[in-house]
């Protein structure tokens, strides 16, 4: 019993020193990588189609997590509205007032969808990990992570996420608002060979409250791009 | 006749494929129908039809032509105004949207032609959007796009890191299309019949436009300093003829020096707070003295402050403070020494992008109020649906009772396309 006691007391040991052993921001940096290029200068297109089939496009041009600018390219009512995000500042350009405004922080992009859960999609700049511990998902071995706000002005105070432990695979979150309240979950799927790498490319985010109200993002055409430092400057937004 | 044919035809294909041009065409056709509330005198019914035609033709990365054709039928118009119903017709007008060649680098853009150019951070009262002339009988709730009319104009942007430099010049002064000036004299010329002749806008290179904008954004802070000499948009009357039944005036339009500053910055992370503070040199204000009109220089200070809130419960708010100041009391004038205003605005996010917009505007000179609510439906991918109403009320000398008769009910339909 003695015997049965101290191997137990061993392998917890050993369970324990194997979590610690990887840093939990370590994983969420290589589950970043998963979900997009990474914080290097690139573009790409988002569709997101919601539970009634509505579409909407954008292409995002990345400069870094500090810069990045999304053009709607569909539905045509809204075609060439822009949102410039820099650092945390956000301008909002609309073809009909045809100058910037800044907007504030928490203004969404479209029904379920966050802008930052399409133009600020780093979370290791943004969250500081914890890992709660290791499971089982579906015959998956997985971390579960918390992930909390650096600061107020990121899109989510904390953010419970689930990444695959053998190739670090983004495969569920759960985002909170900065009280506490639960406000979507979302899981990521159709894992692709992106620039040489197994990237998702789907995201399905649901209202945490009411689950049937979805929002679809397809990422896709992800492009290394150099871009000019005045592509983000707000006084350009009306070009 | 072949021959030539067979040239131009290979010169087009050869500009075609020298510059890889593309080509785009979209535009949209809306209706509008209002049922007037207020106006027991006029013909209560109006309607509104638009189109806009728009080809776009990008010749390479860093140039493109934009053309803009755009087509009205109107009977909205008359209704404000005290004339006799005989005198209102239906307006149809076809003319020149936004018509210009845009050249770009990565430091610079250059613009030459009709075009739009706003200035200023708020929205409500754009004391800073003083460069294009506007369509004044258009209401609070007509798009910005459609109110403003294109000025010719050579407008040059410099971008440095974190903020612009913008030059602009303007050969070809044009002027907004004005309310009636039966709506100012209704206090000082009760009974007479008041006919205005417009100033034909100058030919080109007669008068000249110019001015400037510096930008910066720095500490969560976006700051412009603005100067622009111009011909006034708004004109000032001059004594035709009078008999002692009607009046004929003649407009006229002085020039016009503004200064002004935007400021736009957000506050604790979630709300943001805008302020526009124009000043215009000897702008002229009407006024009767005795038995004649006169025109009086006099210095006008335009200054406006509004806080966007964070959104509760999917309910966010705008709060406006404006007031429009002259720098001397003119006894008779067609405007007050004084105009404030306060707006608070709610809007209510229905989701799928419906909105239900609540307003209420509070003139304090002379007690006034206004009240409009707004329904925005968007169908479907290239669908909108408007619904709304306004009602102006209060002292009769105040700006917001001068436009009473424009309180209505509306449905109005827009549909983009693209070929």
């Amino acid at each position: 019993m003695k015997w049965f006691g101290t191997s137990l007391l061993l392998i917890l040991t050993c369970f324990n020193a194997h979590a610690a052993d990887i840093d939990a921001n370590e994983i969420v940096k290589k589950a970043d990588l998963k979900r997009g290029l990474g914080n290097i200068s690139h573009s790409f297109v988002v569709t997101i189609t919601n539970q009634d089939d509505k579409r909407e496009a954008y292409n995002v041009s990345f400069k870094d997590v500090n810069a990045s600018l999304t053009v709607q390219t569909e539905p045509e009512r809204a075609r060439g509205r822009k949102l410039l995000m820099k650092e945390y500042d956000i301008w909002l350009y609309t073809p009909n007032i045809k100058k910037p405004l800044r907007i504030s922080l928490e203004q969404k992009l479209t029904g379920e969808v966050a802008n930052g859960d399409i133009a600020r999609t780093n979370y290791a700049e943004d969250y500081d990990a914890t890992l709660l511990g290791t499971e089982k998902l579906n015959k998956v071995d997985v971390y579960r992570l918390e992930l909390k706000a650096k600061n107020k002005k990121v899109t989510y105070g904390k953010i419970e996420y689930i990444v695959s432990k053998k190739e670090f695979n983004p495969i569920s979150a759960t985002f909170f608002a900065l009280s506490g309240k639960p406000l979507k979950s979302a899981d990521f799927s159709d894992f692709k060979n992106i620039q040489g790498m197994s990237r998702a490319s789907k995201m399905v985010i649901r209202d945490y409250l009411q689950k049937d109200k979805t929002s679809t993002l397809v990422f896709s055409d992800h492009k290394p791009q150099s871009f000019p430092d005045s592509l983000f400057n707000k006084d350009r937004l009306e070009f | 006749m072949k021959t030539s044919y067979l040239s131009i035809l290979g010169a087009l294909l050869t500009i075609q494929s020298a510059f890889a041009v593309d080509f785009a065409h979209r535009g949209y056709l809306s209706a509008k129908g209002m049922k007037y509330v207020n106006d027991e005198t006029n013909e209560s019914i109006g309607q509104r039809y638009r189109a806009q035609f728009e080809q776009t033709i990008r010749f390479n990365e860093n140039t493109e032509l934009i053309n803009q054709v755009r087509a009205n039928y109107n009977s909205l118009y008359g209704d404000i105004s005290k004339t006799a119903p005989a005198d209102k017709k239906d307006k149809r007008e076809l003319y020149l949207g936004d018509n210009y060649l845009k050249i770009k680098s990565d430091s610079w853009v250059l613009q030459t032609g009709y075009q739009d150019v706003a200035w200023g951070e708020a929205f409500g009262f754009n004391y800073a959007d003083i460069i294009n002339p506007k369509d004044l009988k258009e209401t609070f709730y007509s798009d910005y796009s459609e109110s403003r009319l294109p000025l010719f104009m050579v407008n040059f942007k410099y971008f440095f890191e974190n903020g612009s430099l913008q030059l602009i010049y303007s050969p070809e002064p044009r002027f907004s299309k004005a309310l009636p000036v039966d709506l100012f004299t209704r206090g000082i010329l009760p009974q007479t019949n008041i006919i205005a002749h417009r100033e034909e806008t100058p030919d080109f290179f007669k008068q000249h436009e110019y001015g400037g904008k510096l930008s910066t954004s720095f500490w969560g802070l976006d700051a412009s300093l603005f100067y622009f000499s111009y011909l006034d948009r708004d004109p000032v009357y001059t004594l035709k003829s009078a008999t002692p039944s009607s009046v004929v005036l003649q407009e006229i339009h002085e020039r016009n020096k503004s200064l002004g500053i935007s400021l736009a910055s957000t506050l604790y992370d979630n709300f943001v707070l805008r302020s526009d503070v124009v000043h215009t040199k000897d702008k002229r204000v009407n006024s009767v003295n005795g038995l004649s009109l006169v025109n009086t220089p006099v210095d006008v200070t335009n200054v406006l402050l509004s806080l966007d809130t964070p959104s509760y419960e999917k309910i966010s708010a705008v709060f406006i403070l404006a007031g429009s100041f002259l720098s001397k009391d003119i006894p008779m004038a067609f405007r007050e020494k004084e105009e404030t205003y306060s707006i608070a605005k709610l809007s209510y996010d229905l989701g799928e992008e419906k909105v239900f917009d609540l307003s209420y505007t509070h003139e304090f000179s002379h007690t006034a109020h206004a009240i409009q609510a707004l329904y925005t439906w968007p169908v479907s991918s290239t669908l909108e649906i408007r619904i709304g109403a306004e009602n102006y009320w209060g002292n009769e000398k105040s700006q917001l009772a001068k436009i009473k008769n424009v309180s209505n009910v509306f449905f109005g339909i827009k549909n983009y396309f693209q070929l």
